[in-house]
């Protein structure tokens, strides 16, 4: 039984149904605005399969069309964090001389709450895809940046390091060669983290309604929108909740399964 | 390892157990004072009703200040901290009396000098007030009880004016604090009223203590709005922040709190099966939204395009959209708010979308996208704004959606550049019913070009309608005016409403005495 | 060590210039609090006399600099909006925030270091599994619906404990307790499982190693092993977990203190932000940006504690 094949197999399976979800509802120019206010907070129905919101909006509508703006979020976010945060804890960790003040930046980054980053970047640049995303990459680099670090000052003591060193390899060698795949694993798992991190940290931006403009769906704003009538018309948050559920559990799994398969000690089977 | 996990399960219990032991010891402070714990969306920060139109400072307001003249529920201006009044035969002098035993919190009586200053102060910034400034030529003190307002021309409105119940309302402040300029909130809060602030109260800065002031001389007559005698029946009001109504319905639910003033509509029915509370309708005037056009671009310089959204928007759909039941909101198609004494049907638009494309088609729209700005992060400018902008485009327009937070709407609704320039042509916002009752104090309705609301409409016509409302006496006169204005503001297309929603509130059935009213008023509430 | 600290003292103090500088431009990019103050009736002209008079219309590097200057006299200024003092405003709001985090940072590592080593142990079982769905699951719930969860279950259907409010720690430990318990949880969800998950995949490659192998052949007991070889060693990565978690805590607790209405820190930097008022917000962010050294200057102490490999 490899546990890393089947994880990686079943996430793959979900998050390509995702996107093929995602293409339809685009292709098929279904109108994510459609009000029928006289139709409003209707429960679950042949109608309307999510139910409906207050504006008579139909949920599943919606929600389809949500799914390419929140995965694009989740995946842009991730990519952009992991790459910048990568980069700056291999040298941190890496270079003596860097760590000191590479570290510290990131400090000061991170002592920015990621909501009063996001909403003044928001604020100054416009609510978009565009500076969503910065907005709460920005805060997660040096997440990215801290572990990896970490895991390179551990590794920059092993033996095979010092082998390197002694051979004159040079230092991009080593941090590229070496230390890069023994921290991919790491990496593989905290970057499904941020994904989905950052998927949930667009749903509280929405929720103090600084996210993205109501007219471009995401989970994120679905959620938030139908908030405090959770009691009253719980659908509206849980049917985008659920496949939140789904996609973040999906992205797991798939951060599982690289991070088995990147592992060398994983070949032995419990 | 194993054994770990049941023993830390059993730990978890045990410290559950003793938990609530000590609960039931620890004291939950039952004291003699009886305390009316309020809840509202948010707190007042400014504090200075002044300075701010916002309706919270108004409530405040409310709590801690007197008002020489009041608004009772037949529209009436009644006396309150005046005694007895007259005017001049040729109308151009006022003579005011103040009542007896009027005292400020501090204990000092109230003086003339203190209503003139606060009148002065207030004027600066109000609407109304500065008509009235424009239109005094002085003020003078007879008096510590005794002063007078001479006019330059008559003017309806005196009354009125000083009796004004909605934003921003001319409250009475001692002398020396009425003297802060208009431009910097004031400090000390110190006023006339049934309660006082207590700022020594610990609050963590989540809410505010009011307890009532023992030496406030109520009226004899019954409270009638904000008119009568308004009795402090409770020791202790503790007006408490709860930014999200889900939880503050689950405290009222619980008995943590007594009321919740302006509860979301929706959650309503939450609250209506329970035997324990009441929901009511607290202010039948309640707010409204209203669509404002940018006139110094096009395409809502021309009035055809306006006329066109005025015919393609359909109050129902944005009052469905925003509070669902249709007992909590009224369409109101007159101008003047429904219910009030100059609300008149002449000329209303009816909806028809077929005649708001044509007059799209006859103001030679081409088509460029309109911007329209979009306050998010309001729980009524949001949804309605959506509504908006599907209206817009079912009536033909394209539409560009600029969303941001409510501060930031503020802001930029105040520049005037091109739309394409970061400008705007079409937003939307909210403003409350008992301030659209007439055309004196429809702020909205002003046509003054540059000196008129976000939006400069420019419209002498209108300017001089609403003075010649202002200078006549006779009623029958004035409701002809009253139609007239409302013909001219449809005509023109100055603003267009979008349906009047009902602030509620909700109650324990230990809370007695509350009253609608057209703003929050909380004297005469009694708690057993 | 205690060169060390100084020299990351020392070191912190140009970053938090450098933030509360770029943050100072950064906030008065996004406007100013004046027009939404004022009101629906406000003019421009209005707008720019009341700004004026509050001195926002002045250079930005004058204000910074007389900012800068305050703060070293221990004055952070007062608040735009309401005229407080603002260290008053931030002093008031300490209490409930520190509560919560206190509360959730000892929750959840009780509830997930174990959780994840007993998943690494039993690793590729149904165990396993059904506690990284678990996990997996808690996590991607947002904060706000399992505290409405919460509530509604044990507040309004069973009335164990209260819906919301807070209580101060001096006016009785029972009540203070008792008001963070939902909250607590609601938190705690999101960093129980990422220190469990972190926590399980470092002990899994721990478990690999040899000295793990060994130390089971020589006949060490399961606890044993556990406790004394593979904590130790996988500590690392869960210790910058968990630092990075009290960080997650920190801006995490904005929802959790609207939901459940607690006086507290998170509310204030929101509601500070979208209202601008700048001084409350540089504030905050000074306090954060101390916080932040702190809480990392700790996690390398304690790296250096458990791994004496680490050098610095």
């Amino acid at each position: 039984m490899l546990i890393g094949n089947r994880s990686l197999v079943v996430a793959c399976v979900i998050l390509a149904a995702f996107i093929v979800l995602a293409l339809i509802a685009q292709l098929s120019g279904a109108n994510s605005q459609a009000m029928a206010t006289g139709q409003r907070l209707q429960p679950p129905s042949f109608a309307h399969w999510f139910g409906s919101d207050r504006l008579g909006r139909d949920i599943f509508a919606r929600v389809a069309l949500g799914t390419s703006a929140s995965l694009a979020v989740g995946a842009a976010v991730a990519c952009a964090a992991c790459l910048i945060g990568t980069i700056l804890g291999l040298l941190a960790g890496y270079f003596r001389s860097l760590d000191k003040i590479v570290m510290r930046v990131m400090d000061g980054i991170m002592a920015v709450p990621a909501i009063m980053l996001a909403i003044a970047t928001i604020s100054v640049a416009g609510a978009s895809i565009t500076s969503v995303v910065l907005a709460i990459a920005s805060h997660e680099v040096p997440r990215v940046a801290r572990l990896i670090r970490s895991s390179v000052l551990s590794m920059r003591e092993e033996p095979y390091v010092e082998a390197a060193r002694l051979l004159h390899s040079s230092s991009y060698s080593i941090m590229l060669g070496h230390m890069l795949p023994g921290v991919l694993g790491s990496l593989a798992v905290l970057g499904t983290y941020v994904a989905a991190n950052a998927m949930l940290l667009e749903a509280t931006l929405s929720f103090l309604g600084c996210g993205l403009p109501p007219d471009v769906p995401t989970w994120g704003n679905i959620m938030a929108d139908g908030r405090i009538l959770f009691r009253l018309a719980p659908w509206i948050v849980l049917f985008p909740g659920i496949m939140l559920a789904i996609a973040v559990l999906a992205i797991n799994l798939l951060g599982d399964g690289l991070r088995d398969r990147f592992d060398p000690g994983n070949e032995r089977v419990v | 390892m194993d054994t770990r996990r049941p023993a830390f399960e059993m730990a978890f219990r045990n410290l559950l157990l003793a938990v609530t032991l000590l609960l039931a010891a620890s004291p939950y402070a039952v004291s003699a004072e009886t305390v009316l714990r309020m809840a509202k969306t948010s707190i007042p920060r400014i504090m200075d009703p002044h300075f701010t139109t916002s309706f919270t400072e108004r409530d405040f307001g409310y709590l801690i200040y007197d008002t020489l003249f009041a608004v009772d529920s037949k529209f009436e201006i009644k006396p309150q901290m005046v005694d007895k009044w007259s005017v001049s035969d040729d109308r151009l002098t006022y003579t005011f009396t103040l009542r007896d035993g009027l005292l400020f919190h501090d204990g000092q009586p109230v003086r003339s000098a203190d209503c003139v200053q606060s009148l002065k102060r207030w004027a600066q910034r109000d609407g109304m007030g500065q008509k009235l400034a424009e239109l005094t030529k002085e003020w003078s003190i007879v008096d510590d009880k005794t002063f007078r307002l001479v006019l330059k021309q008559p003017y309806e409105f005196v009354l009125p004016t000083l009796g004004k119940v909605s934003s921003s309302v001319p409250f009475i402040m001692p002398e020396r604090i009425a003297k802060t300029p208009i431009t910097e909130p004031i400090k000390d809060f110190t006023g006339s009223g049934p309660f006082y602030l207590d700022k020594s109260a610990d609050t963590s800065g989540v809410k505010l203590v009011f307890r009532k002031f023992d030496k406030y001389v109520p009226r004899k007559e019954p409270a009638d709005w904000a008119a009568g005698g308004k009795v402090a029946k409770v020791d202790r009001i503790d007006w408490i922040e709860f930014r999200d109504p889900m939880t503050a319905v689950n405290a009222l639910t619980n008995g943590e709190i007594d009321m919740i003033h302006e509860l979301p509509h929706d959650l309503a029915p939450l609250l209506e099966n329970d035997p324990k509370i009441k929901v009511m309708v607290y202010n039948e005037l309640g707010q409204l939204g209203f669509i404002r056009f940018n006139f110094l671009y096009p395409p809502f310089n021309n009035a055809e395009a306006r006329r066109a959204v005025l015919l393609g928007i359909n109050q129902k759909e944005f009052l469905d959209g925003l509070v669902g039941n249709p007992k909590y909101y009224s369409v109101c198609l007159s101008i003047y708010s429904c219910g009030s004494p100059y609300e008149t049907n002449v000329d209303v638009p009816t909806f028809n979308l077929d005649e708001a494309k044509k007059a799209l088609k006859a103001s030679g729209y081409d088509g460029t996208p309109i911007v329209q700005f979009h306050a998010t992060n309001s729980a009524t400018i949001g949804p309605l704004s959506e509504v908006l902008t599907r209206a817009l485009r079912n009536i033909g327009f394209n539409v560009k959606d600029e969303a941001m937070d409510f501060q930031t709407f503020t802001r930029k609704r105040l520049t005037q550049a091109a739309p394409a320039q970061g400008g705007w042509n079409i937003a939307l916002s909210t403003w409350s019913g008992p301030d659209v009752v007439d055309p004196i104090v429809n702020i909205s309705l002003s046509g003054a070009g540059q000196k008129a609301q976000w939006g400069w409409p420019d419209v002498p016509e209108m300017e001089a309608l609403r003075e010649k409302f202002a200078t006549t006496a006779d009623m029958q006169e004035r409701k002809k005016l009253a139609a007239d204005i409302q013909k001219l503001a449809y005509d023109k297309a100055l603003y267009v409403a979008t349906g009047t929603f009902k602030a509620l509130a909700a109650y324990r059935d230990n809370v007695k005495g509350v009253a609608p009213a057209p703003a929050l008023m909380l004297w005469g509430i009694s708690k057993d | 060590m205690l060169k060390l600290i100084f020299s990351r003292l020392l070191a912190a103090l140009p970053v938090i210039a450098m933030v509360a500088g770029a943050a100072f431009v950064f906030l008065r990019l996004s406007g100013d609090p004046v027009a939404s103050m004022l009101g629906e009736n406000a003019t421009a002209q209005q707008v720019a006399e009341t700004r004026h008079a509050l001195g926002l219309d002045l250079p930005i590097g004058l204000q910074f600099v007389s900012w800068v200057l305050h703060v070293l006299r221990g004055d952070f200024g007062v608040s735009i909006v309401t005229h407080e003092a603002v260290w008053k405003m931030v002093s008031e709001r300490l209490g409930a925030t520190f509560s919560l985090a206190f509360t959730t940072t000892l929750f959840s590592i009780f509830v997930a270091v174990p959780l994840g080593l007993y998943a690494a142990r039993h690793r590729g079982s149904w165990i396993d599994s059904t506690i990284v769905s678990l996990c997996t699951a808690g996590f991607s719930v947002p904060t706000f619906v399992v505290g409405y969860l919460l509530v509604w279950l044990f507040s309004i259907k069973l009335e164990w404990i209260p819906a919301q409010g807070y209580v101060e720690f001096s006016r009785g430990l029972g009540s203070w307790l008792l008001h963070l318990i939902a909250p607590t949880v609601a938190m705690s969800t999101i960093f129980v499982v990422l220190v469990a998950r972190i926590t399980r995949a470092s002990a899994i490659e721990v478990l690999n190693q040899d000295y793990v192998r060994t130390a089971r052949a020589l006949g060490a007991s399961e606890l044993r092993v556990f406790l004394l070889h593979v904590l130790p060693n996988a500590a690392v990565p869960i210790v910058t977990v968990v630092g990075v978690g009290i960080g997650l805590v920190l801006t995490g607790v904005v929802v959790t203190e609207t939901i459940f209405n607690l006086p507290g820190l998170g509310r204030l930097t929101i509601e500070s932000v979208l209202a601008r008022d700048y001084p409350v917000v540089q504030c905050v962010l000074f306090l954060f940006s101390f916080a932040y050294v702190f809480i990392n200057l700790l996690t390398d102490i304690v790296y250096s504690l458990l791994d004496p490999r680490i050098r610095y």
